[in-house]
């Protein structure tokens, strides 16, 4: 039977209450975002006691589904000042799933300065002073908890950065070989650390998977599911191959591969960053290539990158991780950038926010462009360490930005722009601007319409059809979030009938009942109009809905453009 | 004895892997197989074994 669980941290108590009937149809973000619309204050500051942390598996996760594990977290944002959802692989959410968790709720905050770690088991939830792994980093922590309870439970925690409360930390989530996913954007893992949780344990011992209500329709249907992703060819091809990094060298030929803080499209070095570059580097370093970042993933975009000794750096090497050291901080050495990821990893900080925050500190002359070792002994001894320089470059980007006096700052809602550039990539661009995220392109991936084909095609260069574009793709997505898929179904959702509606026939075969394509479209619309309205209520009005200046200003190589959307037009996006 | 995925029937869907309590299942080339070394047909966990019981295929049998 499924439940929710509140810990309260002001009085370190647990409570188990049933789910309230408006919450059964809900899971993974439609979750979240419904419980932190209802019960967080949008005008609080996100590091008091107010804020609550909400940990949501999607409504598939736990069954057979394929690639269904993922983990919500919802909070209010202490770098969006806006509702934040993010989402990650790992051991977690089938766990919590497995363990009838439908949502997790942390709340309130300690008053004296002892720290903590929760523990939830079959029978207990318990709550727990911790002064031994205070400090640490997460790969050393993840090892650390599970050796304390003697087998591989799930850890969710931060890393000093959250400990620190930095604006660009996050919440790190185990992965099966003990390794760290990221619950990564608008600073979570502060959030965590305000409330002087180090980490979060799960053991499901005990617990059968997640059996749907009609075996047989389920089967079927997953069956038909599993098949469009091995069929299309990003999700079944593509991303097996190369990871997420093969889009190095397509946004580098699209001329949207940010460059130098965003001042070029195309990066002359994009060969010795490319997916293709890594894929042979970790073959010929017997690394894996291909890997899950959660149990039950059938695409394997993960890998695990070794150094030139054969030993583990790092492992989900992600595209806008390498972009954003490699082309927008012109590293030119992937060793050096997965050395970064390892560290960014291990003390916790989100690797797209701070990536954005090193070319922007680059531009400032902190470090010259292309450091990579700078990069990372700043990664150590300042932001690790919390420096007074720590501190700072720690605020993310737009901190650094303001600090320093810089103008060319690639925030929207003061979250760094990721690696595709909005004036080349103009649906995505429009996505960074009207996500209730902040910039995020995984809020509304438009760059498989204008870039990879995947949905049809639309110019990249051209304006019409991006707003509608961006919006469809913002809904589905909201929509898939709930579900506990990884985002990457939705390549062969765009392109095969099938996918969507096997999706659709599981949903309903899991909880016995009968949900139409359309039902789920108006899920993904609601909660993104209860994101909208939690961002209004919390001061972001559509003045914020905007790109930064400097992108209508200055055109941006090899396509000399700018970005050209007026605010009314943009303003259209809300109109659903 | 162990049990043993049928690769002409595995669809690579990964519905076994999560759930092997002996973690003896392990992805191959877009397709999942079984270390028959590892499998121990999920005695002392569950009733009958988990991975024949989700497989969407009927791919796990005896090997």
């Amino acid at each position: 039977m499924d439940r929710i669980v509140r810990v309260n941290m002001t009085d370190l108590t647990t409570c188990i209450e049933p789910v309230p009937e408006a919450w059964v149809p809900l899971g993974g973000r439609a979750l979240t975002s419904t419980v932190v619309a209802a019960e967080v204050p949008p005008t609080c500051h996100a590091l008091g006691a107010s804020n609550k942390l909400v940990f949501a598996p999607g409504l598939l996760t736990g069954t057979a589904a394929a690639n269904s594990g993922r983990l919500s977290l919802g909070a209010k944002s202490p770098l969006t000042g806006g509702i934040k959802e993010s989402n990650a692989g790992g051991t977690a959410a089938r766990m919590l799933a497995k363990l009838g968790i439908k949502a997790l709720i942390v709340e309130g905050m300690p008053a004296d300065d002892k720290w903590y770690s929760i523990h939830i088991a079959k029978d207990a939830i318990t709550i727990q002073e911790e002064k031994e792994l205070l400090g640490i980093g997460n790969y050393c922590l993840v090892q650390q908890v599970q050796a304390r309870f003697g087998k591989p439970v799930g850890v969710m925690s931060v890393g000093p950065a959250g400990e620190m409360k930095m604006l660009s930390s996050n919440i790190s989530v185990a992965d099966p070989e003990a390794h760290i996913r990221s619950l990564g954007r608008g600073g979570l893992g502060a959030v965590m650390g305000s409330k002087k949780i180090k980490f979060i344990s799960i053991d499901d011992t005990g617990t059968p998977p997640v059996m749907p209500k009609e075996g047989a329709k389920f089967k079927d249907a997953a069956r038909i599911f599993a098949k469009t992703l091995l069929d299309h060819p990003v999700s079944g091809q593509g991303l097996p191959k190369y990871g997420t990094n093969v889009l190095v060298n397509i946004l580098n030929e699209a001329g949207g591969l940010p460059t130098r803080n965003f001042t070029a499209g195309q990066y002359a070095a994009h060969d010795k960053i490319s997916g293709e570059t890594m894929h042979d580097t970790i073959v010929a370093r017997g690394g894996m290539p291909t890997h899950g970042c959660h149990p039950g993933c059938q695409i394997q975009c993960s890998q695990i990158y070794n150094d030139k000794d054969g030993k583990y750096v790092t492992s989900g090497f992600e595209y806008e991780t390498i972009w954003g050291l490699g082309a927008d901080c012109c590293i030119e050495d992937l060793d050096d950038i997965a050395e970064a990821d390892h560290v960014m990893d291990d003390i916790g900080v989100d690797s797209i926010e701070t990536a954005v925050m090193f070319g922007v500190a680059m531009e400032a002359g902190v470090l010259p462009f292309g450091d990579g070792k700078g990069v990372v002994r700043m990664l150590r001894e300042e932001i690790g360490m919390g420096t007074p320089l720590g501190r700072i470059l720690g605020g993310g980007a737009g901190q650094v930005g303001r600090v320093y006096g810089i103008t060319r700052v690639p925030v929207v809602k003061n979250q760094g722009i990721p690696a595709y550039d909005p004036r080349s990539v103009k649906g995505i661009g429009v996505t960074y601007a009207m996500s209730t995220m902040g910039a995020d392109h995984t809020s509304g991936y438009a760059i498989a319409t204008n870039i990879l084909g995947v949905g049809g095609h639309i110019d990249p260069l051209a304006k019409e059809g991006q707003i509608e574009l961006a919006r469809n793709l913002n809904i589905a997505t909201a929509a898939i979030d709930s579900t506990g898929m990884c985002l990457f179904i939705a390549f062969p959702a765009l392109d095969i009938a099938e996918c969507l509606t096997s999706l659709v026939d599981m949903i309903n075969a899991r909880f016995g009942i009968n949900l139409t394509g359309d039902d789920v479209t108006a899920l993904g619309k609601a909660v993104l109009k209860i994101e909208h309205k939690f961002n209004q209520d919390a001061g972001l009005s559509k003045e914020h809905d905007r790109l930064p200046e400097f992108f209508s200003k200055e055109p941006l190589p090899p396509h000399n453009v700018v970005w050209d959307f007026t605010g009314e037009e943009l303003d259209t996006y809300w109109n659903f | 004895m162990a049990y043993q995925i049928l690769p002409d029937l595995c669809n690579g869907c990964a519905a076994c892997e999560s759930e092997c309590p002996s973690r003896a299942i392990s992805h191959v080339e877009k397709l999942y197989t079984i270390d028959a070394s590892k499998c121990t047909q999920c005695e002392g966990t569950y009733d009958s074994p988990m991975c024949a019981q989700l497989c969407n295929t009927d791919a796990c049998v005896p090997a």
